[in-house]
């Protein structure tokens, strides 16, 4: 069991690829500061037209949109935030 | 001609006042209109006010992190025997998170926690609960609010090239990479956990090198007090702690992610500051590691770490016999009178992986050698796994059941190699089936954990 573990994580460390997080760079491209709102009023954006086109959301695909939702809303105002010195 | 262009002036006379008339219509109605939206702009900014009053009103931020948790923990000695102590040990842990921006330049972060084992009446255990890095993360006898941090950040330099902060007062020093990513939670401390968990007071110094170097930069310096020994004995010197620390992520890995690599020197370490005037200064521990963390790459998380620690015995022992020890018990030796470095070393390994968007896997191994010592006294987990000398592995399963809140079942297995874990007193001895040591250690457990 113990061998096994072992043998699972060095592999995983030898084998994963580095993909892109869409999220977070949709999020710069378009300017977008997730702590400038708390995750409910992303939440709404995503529902009303005329604040995602006043954002530029419009224009981007479904995923796209998915991906800088899920950004957006884990990294908004009042979402868990990291917690260290000078931080 | 003329009946031409008299029928024209007609129809033009006729026209413009039918439109005179319809802007006259228009125009009562956009003067109604403004008037109920000026009334619904003042109603609008009557309530934003409110807002804003109970937004400055309102000067600390609260948060709620709980955990209740239900263990069963089974011991074996070396011996080969196994008594069994508990049934399930049920505990909770409750932590008041706290938030102030006290102004641009200066920030307040606190921590206020009880720990406690349901029905617990045992005193005996306070006593270690008391200590100062355990306040508030050892399970007690009773439910007493501690406070675990109360630290303020003062911004330095605001708005330059290379801000630099004060971190002043009881830190963010327990929790931290990469037990966030068991927990599912964001960063919860400052330093790499394999080396160091558990309250302490302290100072650092933050200089943040972002706009100058590629990714993020920090780096920091700090300072502590551990122990203040000579309050009650004036024999003595304080333990004082010096720590560097190097934070950093690179621009062309775009997962969350974190490198960390440290050095920290402790002088005057003491025997145990419960003793009183029988503890002595018995040397000096150096720690040094490195670790590394990402977050998200098709669902999986990884952290490494690796740390080593020094120790310098400076000759002198204090007597231990009524706990059960020799009467000659100095750091990392039971030899009156030795010198000699103590090199010890430790990794950490663990991934999960998150299968969907509520449930994910985890597993994490740790192996500490002979000598190896951390400041980890007051562990996250349970069994202060990341203290061992020897071998220890954990799986757990993790469901999310909202946003805030998630539920693991796991299991830890720790196989102790050598006697003395988490413990900087006495010789680290090899455990054989002769030797009165716990040979294993296991830990089935459920948690609920809730961070809003």
């Amino acid at each position: 069991m113990k061998q096994l573990i072992k043998i699972i994580l060095v592999l995983s460390f030898l084998t994963f690829p580095l993909l892109a997080n869409s999220g977070k760079e949709i999020a710069q491209q378009l300017k977008l500061n997730a702590s400038s709102k708390a995750s409910i009023q992303w939440e709404t954006v995503f529902k009303k037209n005329r604040k995602m086109r006043r954002l530029g959301i419009d224009k981007l695909n479904d995923a796209d949109k998915l991906a800088l939702k899920e950004y957006l809303t884990n990294h908004a105002a009042d979402s868990d935030a990291p917690e260290a010195a000078g931080i | 001609m003329k009946n031409k262009i008299l029928l024209s002036l007609v129809t033009a006379s006729v026209l413009s006042t039918q439109v005179y008339a319809n802007n006259a219509d228009d125009i009562k109605l956009l003067k109604a209109q403004v008037n109920d939206l000026q009334a619904y702009i003042e109603e609008v900014e009557e309530t934003l006010e409110k807002a804003e009053t109970k937004i400055l009103v309102d000067k600390i931020k609260l948060g709620l992190g709980m955990r209740v948790e239900a263990n069963n923990f089974d011991t074996t000695y070396a011996d080969g025997s196994s008594p069994k102590y508990e049934d399930i040990v049920y505990r909770t842990k409750l932590n008041i998170n706290m938030k102030s921006k006290i102004a641009d330049n200066l920030k307040f972060s606190g921590r206020l926690s009880s720990y406690k084992n349901w029905g617990d009446s045992n005193t005996d255990r306070a006593a270690m609960a008391n200590m100062d890095s355990r306040q508030g993360r050892t399970p007690d006898n009773n439910s007493v609010l501690f406070v675990e941090r109360a630290y303020l950040d003062w911004s330095l330099n605001e708005n330059s090239d290379y801000p630099m902060y004060l971190t002043i007062g009881r830190q963010a020093s327990s929790d931290g990479p990469s037990y966030q990513i068991k927990e599912g939670t964001a960063r919860k401390g400052t330093y790499d956990a394999l080396a160091f968990d558990g309250a302490a007071d302290g100072i650092v110094f933050t200089a943040n090198l972002n706009k100058v170097l590629p990714g993020t930069t920090s780096f920091r310096v700090a300072y502590g007090t551990p122990n203040n020994g000579s309050t009650y004995n004036s024999n003595m010197k304080d333990t004082t702690v010096l720590g560097f620390f190097i934070d950093k992520t690179c621009e062309k890995i775009s997962q969350e992610h974190l490198i960390q690599i440290y050095t920290v020197k402790s002088k005057d370490l003491m025997a145990n500051p419960d003793f009183g005037t029988g503890d002595k200064n018995i040397g000096d521990l150096d720690i040094s590691g490195a670790m590394f963390e990402i977050q998200n790459v098709k669902g999986f998380d990884f952290f490494a770490h690796y740390s080593y620690s020094v120790a310098k015995p400076n000759g002198e022992t204090v007597n231990l016999s009524t706990m059960g020890m020799t009467a000659t018990e100095g750091l990392l030796t039971s030899t009156d009178g030795d010198t000699e470095e103590k090199t010890g070393h430790a990794i950490w390994l663990g991934t999960r992986y998150n299968m969907n968007k509520i449930w994910s896997v985890g597993a994490e191994y740790n192996k500490g050698s002979q000598n190896w010592f951390s400041y980890t006294l007051a562990p996250n987990d349970s069994i202060n796994k990341l203290a061992t000398r020897g071998t220890a592995t954990e799986i757990y399963v993790s469901k999310k059941i909202n946003k805030y809140a998630n539920v693991r079942f796991g299991y830890v297995d720790i196989d102790y190699d050598y006697t003395g874990s988490a413990s900087w007193i006495g010789e680290a001895r090899k455990i054989t089936s002769t030797t009165n040591a716990i040979k294993e250690k296991t830990n089935t457990y459920l948690t609920f954990n809730v961070l809003f």
